[in-house]
C-alpha cells in the first residue's frame, strides 16, 4: 500500500547539491543547486527578525522582442496581479496581513523578484514563502490587468518629462548604446507599451523566467536546514521545457551565457580590448527638449560605453579613477562644480561595472542654463584629465582608503549582504573576487589608474546629452563638441531614440 | 535559539542531503495559512533596542545604542532647532529668514581651524557623512568604520562649537542652497503645489514654510544672522547626540565626556524656547492653483493631523491605522478604488504622515490620468474619509494595517543610522526615545471610536488645503475649444493667436522677474563682500578673488546677468511687436465684419492683449446667471486667467466663482464650452461641481515667497 509519506517520498525532489561558500572574511552563507539548476545562496542571520527574499534572473529588458519595449518591466509589474486561486486584490490581501512585500526590479540584464517580511510571526516566513513562490511561478498575468497597467505605465513614461534627472539617465544610455538593445528603456516607450499583449507577456516570462537562469538568495532570521527543505520541495519541482537562452559575446573573458556547463566563452586572461567605435559622423550632443521656457536647472550627461567588466584585470584600476573623478562627494566633479564654482547641488560620475559588456558611463550634474556651457566644459576636462595627468598620491591614497576602509558597510545588514551575494551570483563572479576587492584596489598606482582610463575613453566616442529648452541648442553648438541634434523629449519618450 | 519541529520528515529520508543538525527534523508539508505549524523561523525577541541615556553637565544628553552585527557605528548630532524657528519678512524688513536652518546645516561642512575639510577628515576613513533639516530639528550623521568612533566624536565636537563661519565660507554654499531649490522644488511642480499647499494650511505658524526657505531670504541672510543664529541655538543643551553600532559603551561615553563636556553652554542657561505652535482654526477647504508647465495634472491635499507625541499619542497611532488601511499597497482603500481598478484614474496616489512636534499636516498626493478630474479624484477621497468617519475600519484591514506598522517598526531598526534615527525623531516629537515603540504596543487596543474620531476630526474637508497643478497650455486649450465651432468665428485664429501670445507673455514675465531677482541678489552679495572687507582688510584680496573668479561671485554673474538682459530685451520688443500687430488686426476684422464679430470673444482677446502697463477693462460677471451664454463663460474664465497673472486676485477670484456657479446651473444643459471653461482652465469639472457647490476660494496671499 502507498503511504502518504510514501508516496511523498516517492514524489520529492532530488536533494539540494552543496556548493561552495564565500571565504571566513566575508559574512556567512552557503551556496546549493536544486536538482533543476537552480542556486540557492542561504545568508543566515538571527540579528533581526527580518527575511530578505530575491529571486534574480539573467535576462532583462534587453531580451524584449522589437515593437514590444518594456514586456520584461511589464511581466515583472504584474507578477503579484494574481496567482492560482487568488486575484490581484487577494494577493495584496494576504500579503498586508503578513506586513509584507513583493515587488521587482528590471534592468537591461536582469530581473529580480524581491520580497521582504518580518518574522515577528514565526508563522508568518511558509505563508509569505509560498505567496512568493506563487508569484515567481505560477502568476496568472490577467489581460483586464494588463490593460489596466498599460494605461498607468504610458501616463508615467508621459509624466516624465517632469523628472529631467531620469529623462538624462535613459537618454544618455539610449544614445550611448545606439543599436543596441540594452539601450532601449527598461519600461518601453508609449508607442511599444500599447503593443503589449496578454500572449506577448506569457510567452517571455514561460521562455525567460526559468530555473536555469535563476538564482535565489535568501538572508534573514531561518533555520538554514528546514528553509532548504522547504525551499527544495517548492522551488526544485519547479521545471520547464523551454531551453535555455544562451547569448555569445563579443568581448573576450566575458561569459554571457545564461546556462553553464561549457556554454560560455573561455578566455580567462583578456585584456583590456574593445569594440571599435562606429564609423561615419555621428551627432554626439544631444538636446532633449522638454517644453519648459522657464526650467531653472538644466541636467546634463556626459557619457560613454563603459568597457571594462569584472573579469577584466584593470577593473581595479579603473574603478579608482571612476572614484576620482566622481565617486564621492569630494571628488574632483563635486569639489569643482558644486564645491568651489556653486554650480550645482551634486557633480558625480556613475559606472556601471559589471559583468556585461553594456554599460554605460556617465557623468552626472546639473546646471542653470546661464552656467550650462561653463559647467559642461569644467566637467568634460576633468574627465579628460584623469586620462592625461597622474593622480596626486595624497588624492589617490584618499580616494583608494574611501573604497577600502568603506567596504563594511557593504554587509551592514542582511539585506546589504543579500545584495552583495546577489551581485556575484549575476555578474558570475567567484567569491574570491569579492573578498579581494579591497585587495585589488589597495594594489593600484598612479600610472595603472591613468592607463585604464586612457584606454576606456579612447575606445568609445563620448556623447553629451542636455535636457532642457530648444532654445540651448546654440549655446551647445558654440561648445564645439560635434553636431547637435534636437530631439523633443516627448518623442523619445513616445518612441525612443 | 531554539530549533523548531517541523512537520512531515521529507528530507530526512534523502542520504545525501545536507548534513542535519542532530535536533532539527526537516520538511514541512504543503504551508498553507489554517495549518502553519512550527515556522521556519525561531522566535523573535523584543525589537526594542537597549539604551543608556547620560545627560553631561553642560545640558548636553547622550543616548547610546549599542549593537555589535556589524563593525560599524553611527554618530548623530541633533540639534533642536529648524525652519520653525526662522522668521519670514515682517514690517518693512527687506528679508527674512527662511532657509536659515537648512543654510546653516551646509556651513557647518565648511571645516575648522583644526579639521580645516570636513569631508577631506573624514571621507579617508571609509565614514559617510551628510545631514538633513526639517522643521524641528538639523540633524548632523557620521558613520564610521567603529575603529574611528573617537576621531569622530572629535571632528563633530570640534565644528559644533568652532565652525568656521566668514564671508568665504559662506558664499559658496549659499549658491548650492539655492541650486538645490531650484532643483528639487522650482524645477518639480508636485513640488511647488506642496509649498503652497502647505503655506495654506497655516495662518499662524512656522510650519508654514518648508526647510528650503524662500529664495528671496536666501538671497538675502547676512553673515550677522548666520553667526547670530549659531550662537543662539548651536549650545549643548539645546542638542543631544544618538551613537549606534557596535562601541563600547563605557568607552564611548567617556570620550563624549572627554570631548563634548568642554563644550560651554554659559551663553545660554537652557535651549532657547521652542517658538509655540498656535493651532490653526481656519474653515475650509481651501483651493489654490500653481500654474507650471507639466503634462500631468498633480493634486496635493493636506489635512490638519495631530502631532505623536503628549496627548494626541493614541489619535496619532489612529492616523497611522487609517493611513495604511488607505493608502498601502495594492489593497489600501485608496489605492485599489483610484489606481488598481478596471477604471483608474490616478497613475501615482502617495500620502504622508508629518511627525514633528506641534499639529501639523497629513498629505495626499496624486498624478491624475488624463481623463480624470480633480473634483472626481477629491470626491472619491472625501467619501473614503467619511466611511472611515462612519463606519471605522473592517477587522480583517485592522489586522492588515498593524502588520504593515510593525514591518515598518522592525525596518526602522535594520540598520544602525535608521536605529538611531528613529530615536532622535522621537525624541524631538514626543521627548520619549522609544514613542514609536509605544505606539507599536498601542496599536492592537486602538478602537474603532477612535479611529472614527480621528476620521470625524481631521479628514475633512474644513481642515483642508488643495493645491492642483494647472498647465499654461490650459488657456490655450479652452481657446481652441472655443474657437473650434462651425460656423467658424471670424476672431477665431486671432483668439488662438492671442492665447498664445498670452502664454508667451507670462513665461517672459518670468524670466523678467527672475532676472530683477538676479540683480537684487548680486547687489547684496556686492554689499556683503564690502562689509566684510571692511571687518577683516587682510582677507580683501581672498574676497575679491572669489568675487572676480567664481561662477557665483559677481563678476560672472553681471555678465551673465548682461546677457540675458539683451536676449529679454529683444524678447520684449518682439512681444510687443506682436502684440501691436495682433491689436491692429483685431481692429481690422471688427471694423469688416462688426455684425458677425461676438462680443465676449472680441473683449478676451481684448483681455489678452492688454499691455502690461495699462489698466485691464475686466467685465464684471452678471448677477443673474439665467440667460448666460458659453461665449460669455468662455470670457470670464479668460478675464480670470488675467487677472490673476496681473495680481488682481479678488477679481479673479469673483471671475472663477462666477463660471463655477454658472456652469452648475446649466449642468447636463451645459455646452462642451461650457463643461470645459473651467476644467480646461482651473482645477475641478464641472461633473464634480455638486459636491462642492459653494466652495470657500482662499484670497491669495501675497506672493513673497515665491
Amino acid at each position: 500500500m502507498i503511504t502518504p509519506l510514501l508516496l511523498a517520498l516517492v514524489l520529492s525532489a532530488p536533494p539540494p547539491r552543496l556548493l561552495d561558500a564565500p571565504p571566513a572574511s566575508l559574512p556567512h552563507a552557503t551556496r546549493y543547486q536544486l536538482a533543476n539548476g537552480l542556486r540557492v545562496v542561504l545568508v543566515p542571520n538571527l540579528a533581526v527578525p527580518w527575511l530578505d527574499v530575491r529571486l534574480a534572473f539573467r535576462i532583462g529588458s534587453a531580451s524584449d522582442p522589437d515593437g514590444k519595449g518594456g514586456l520584461a518591466s511589464m511581466v515583472g509589474s504584474m507578477l503579484t496581479s494574481g496567482v492560482p486561486g487568488l486575484d490581484e486584490q487577494a494577493f495584496a490581501e494576504a500579503l498586508a496581513r503578513l506586513g509584507a512585500t513583493i515587488g521587482s526590479d528590471v534592468d537591461a540584464k536582469t530581473f529580480t523578484l524581491s520580497g521582504q517580511v518580518t518574522t515577528l510571526d514565526p508563522g508568518a516566513a511558509p505563508r509569505f514563502l509560498e505567496l512568493f513562490r506563487a508569484a515567481a511561478l505560477e502568476a496568472t498575468l490577467p489581460e483586464a490587468v494588463l490593460t489596466r497597467q498599460k494605461k498607468l505605465r504610458i501616463a508615467g513614461i508621459e509624466d516624465l518629462q517632469n523628472e529631467p534627472e531620469q529623462l538624462a539617465d535613459m537618454a544618455v544610455r539610449a544614445f550611448v548604446l545606439a543599436g543596441r538593445a540594452e539601450g532601449r528603456p527598461t519600461f518601453g516607450t508609449t508607442t511599444s507599451t500599447s503593443a503589449l499583449t496578454q500572449a506577448d507577456l506569457v510567452a517571455w516570462r514561460d521562455r525567460a523566467l526559468i530555473p536555469a537562469h535563476a538564482v535565489l538568495v535568501i538572508g534573514g532570521a531561518f533555520d538554514e536546514p528546514a528553509l532548504l527543505a522547504w525551499l527544495n520541495d517548492k522551488f526544485g519541482q519547479w521545471t520547464t521545457t523551454t531551453e535555455c537562452n544562451v547569448t555569445k559575446s563579443t568581448l573576450p573573458g566575458q561569459c554571457s551565457a545564461l546556462c553553464r556547463d561549457g556554454q560560455c566563452l573561455d578566455n580567462p586572461t583578456a585584456t583590456l580590448r574593445f569594440t571599435p567605435a562606429s564609423a561615419g559622423p555621428q551627432p554626439s550632443v544631444i538636446l532633449l527638449a522638454v517644453d519648459d521656457p522657464t526650467m531653472t536647472q538644466v541636467q546634463w550627461r556626459y557619457g560613454q560605453i563603459d568597457p571594462v567588466v569584472l573579469t577584466n584585470p584593470d577593473w581595479a584600476a579603473f574603478r579608482l579613477a571612476t572614484q576620482v573623478l566622481g565617486g564621492e562627494f569630494t571628488a574632483r566633479l563635486n569639489n569643482i562644480l558644486r564645491t568651489r564654482e556653486g554650480m550645482t547641488y551634486g557633480a558625480y560620475l556613475s559606472p556601471e561595472l559589471g559583468a556585461w559588456e553594456s554599460n554605460v558611463m556617465s557623468i552626472q550634474t546639473d546646471a542653470s542654463p546661464a552656467a550650462l556651457t561653463r559647467s559642461i566644459t569644467i566637467g568634460v576636462g576633468e574627465y579628460r584629465r584623469i586620462a592625461r595627468e597622474l593622480v596626486p598620491t595624497r588624492e589617490l591614497e584618499d580616494m583608494r582608503n574611501t573604497l577600502v576602509n568603506g567596504f563594511p558597510f557593504r554587509f551592514e545588514t542582511v539585506s546589504d549582504v543579500v545584495g552583495q551575494y546577489l551581485f556575484v551570483e549575476l555578474a558570475d563572479m567567484p567569491y574570491s573576487w569579492l573578498a579581494g576587492y579591497t585587495d585589488a584596489i589597495a594594489r593600484v598606482d598612479a600610472e595603472q589608474l591613468r592607463a585604464a582610463f586612457q584606454g576606456a575613453i579612447a575606445a568609445h566616442p563620448q556623447w553629451l546629452v542636455v535636457v532642457g529648452p530648444a532654445t540651448l541648442e546654440n549655446a551647445l553648438a558654440g561648445l564645439n563638441m560635434g553636431p547637435v541634434l534636437v530631439v523633443p523629449a516627448s518623442t523619445f519618450l513616445a518612441q525612443g531614440r | 535559539m531554539r530549533v523548531l519541529v517541523l512537520g512531515l520528515l521529507l528530507l530526512s529520508a534523502c542520504p545525501s542531503a545536507p548534513e542535519a543538525r542532530p535536533d532539527s527534523v526537516a520538511g514541512p508539508r504543503d504551508v498553507v495559512a489554517s495549518e502553519v505549524e512550527a515556522p521556519l523561523t525561531p522566535p523573535a525577541g523584543t525589537i526594542r533596542p537597549t539604551l543608556r541615556h547620560e545627560q553631561l553637565d553642560n545640558g548636553l544628553d547622550v543616548y547610546l545604542v549599542p549593537d555589535h552585527t556589524s563593525p560599524l557605528v553611527v554618530v548623530q548630532v541633533w540639534v533642536k532647532t529648524g525652519s520653525r524657528n526662522e522668521h519670514e519678512a515682517t514690517g518693512g524688513a527687506d528679508h527674512g529668514t527662511t532657509g536659515l536652518s537648512h543654510f546653516f546645516e551646509h556651513l557647518m561642512f565648511q571645516g575648522t581651524q583644526r579639521f580645516p575639510s570636513y569631508d577631506d577628515a573624514l571621507t579617508p576613513l571609509g565614514a559617510q557623512n551628510n545631514a538633513f533639516t526639517y522643521q524641528d530639528a538639523t540633524v548632523f550623521w557620521a558613520y564610521t568604520p567603529k575603529q574611528h568612533l573617537r576621531l569622530v566624536l572629535d571632528i563633530e565636537a570640534d565644528r559644533f562649537e568652532h565652525m568656521n563661519v566668514d564671508f568665504l565660507h559662506v558664499e559658496p554654499e549659499r549658491a548650492v542652497v539655492e541650486n538645490e531649490r531650484r532643483e528639487h522644488t522650482d524645477a518639480s511642480p508636485t513640488s511647488l503645489a506642496e509649498e503652497l499647499a502647505t503655506k495654506n494650511a497655516f495662518d499662524h505658524s512656522a510650519y508654514r514654510w518648508g526647510p528650503i526657505g524662500w529664495m528671496r531670504d536666501l538671497d538675502a541672510i547676512t553673515l550677522d544672522e548666520v553667526q547670530a543664529y549659531h550662537a543662539l541655538h548651536y549650545h549643548p543643551a539645546g542638542a543631544f547626540l544618538v551613537i549606534a553600532g557596535d562601541l563600547d559603551a563605557d568607552q564611548t561615553m567617556a570620550w563624549v565626556h572627554e570631548l563634548w563636556g568642554p563644550i560651554a553652554g554659559a551663553a545660554h542657561a537652557a535651549a532657547p524656547p521652542r517658538p509655540p505652535v498656535a493651532p490653526e482654526t481656519w474653515q475650509g477647504p481651501r483651493s489654490d492653483h500653481v500654474i507650471e508647465d507639466s503634462p500631468t495634472t498633480s493634486v496635493v491635499w493636506e489635512y490638519r493631523a495631530p502631532p505623536p507625541g503628549g496627548t494626541t499619542t493614541r489619535a496619532y497611532a489612529a492616523l497611522e491605522i487609517i493611513d495604511y488601511v488607505l493608502t498601502a499597497g495594492k489593497s489600501g482603500r485608496l489605492q485599489k478604488r483610484l489606481v488598481y481598478s478596471d477604471t483608474p484614474e490616478v497613475s501615482e496616489l502617495g500620502a504622508s504622515l508629518g511627525t514633528l512636534a506641534d499639529p501639523y499636516l497629513y498629505e495626499w498626493n496624486a498624478d491624475l490620468l488624463p481623463d480624470a478630474t480633480v473634483a472626481g479624484v477629491e470626491a472619491a477621497l472625501d467619501e473614503e474619509l467619511s466611511a472611515v468617519a462612519a463606519h471605522g475600519v473592517s477587522p480583517d484591514e485592522l489586522v492588515r494595517a498593524v502588520a504593515g506598522l510593525r514591518t515598518t517598526a522592525v525596518q526602522a531598526i535594520l540598520s544602525n543610522s535608521e536605529r538611531a534615527e528613529g530615536i532622535g525623531f522621537a525624541l524631538v516629537s514626543a521627548g520619549d526615545p522609544f514613542a514609536q515603540f509605544a505606539r507599536l504596543e498601542a496599536y492592537p487596543s486602538i478602537t474603532q471610536a477612535e479611529l472614527q474620531a480621528v476620521a470625524s476630526t481631521y479628514l475633512v474637508p474644513a481642515t483642508r488645503s488643495r493645491v492642483a497643478v494647472v498647465a499654461p497650455k490650459r488657456l490655450q486649450t479652452l481657446s481652441h475649444l472655443w474657437t473650434d465651432r462651425r460656423p467658424p468665428a471670424p476672431l477665431g485664429p486671432l483668439m488662438n493667436r492671442a492665447s498664445d501670445w498670452f502664454v508667451s507673455q507670462q513665461v517672459h514675465q518670468r524670466s523678467l522677474a527672475e532676472a530683477d531677482r538676479e540683480e537684487r541678489a548680486i547687489a547684496l552679495l556686492a554689499q556683503r563682500a564690502d562689509v566684510a572687507k571692511a571687518a577683516d582688510p587682510s582677507a580683501k584680496a581672498a574676497i575679491d578673488k572669489y568675487l572676480s573668479d567664481s561662477e557665483a561671485g559677481v563678476t560672472k554673474r553681471r555678465a551673465r546677468l548682461a546677457t540675458t538682459r539683451k536676449a529679454l530685451a529683444l524678447k520684449t520688443r518682439e512681444l510687443e511687436a506682436q502684440r501691436v500687430a495682433f491689436v491692429a488686426q483685431l481692429a481690422a476684422v471688427a471694423q469688416t465684419s462688426a455684425a458677425r464679430v461676438g462680443g465676449p470673444m472680441r473683449q478676451a482677446i481684448e483681455l489678452l492683449l492688454a499691455a502690461p502697463s495699462e489698466g485691464l477693462g475686466v467685465p464684471m460677471p452678471p448677477r443673474e446667471l439665467t440667460g448666460i451664454s458659453d461665449d460669455e463663460l468662455a470670457l470670464h474664465v479668460v478675464s480670470a486667467w488675467v487677472c490673476e497673472a496681473r495680481g488682481l486676485f479678488a477679481t479673479a477670484q469673483r471671475a472663477r466663482a462666477f463660471v463655477l456657479r454658472a456652469a452648475a446651473q446649466l449642468g447636463d444643459k451645459a455646452s462642451p464650452l461650457a463643461r470645459g471653461a473651467y476644467a480646461l482652465a482651473f482645477d475641478t469639472s464641472v461633473e464634480g461641481l455638486a459636491l462642492v457647490d459653494t466652495p470657500s476660494f482662499v484670497v491669495r496671499p501675497t506672493r513673497s515667497g515665491r
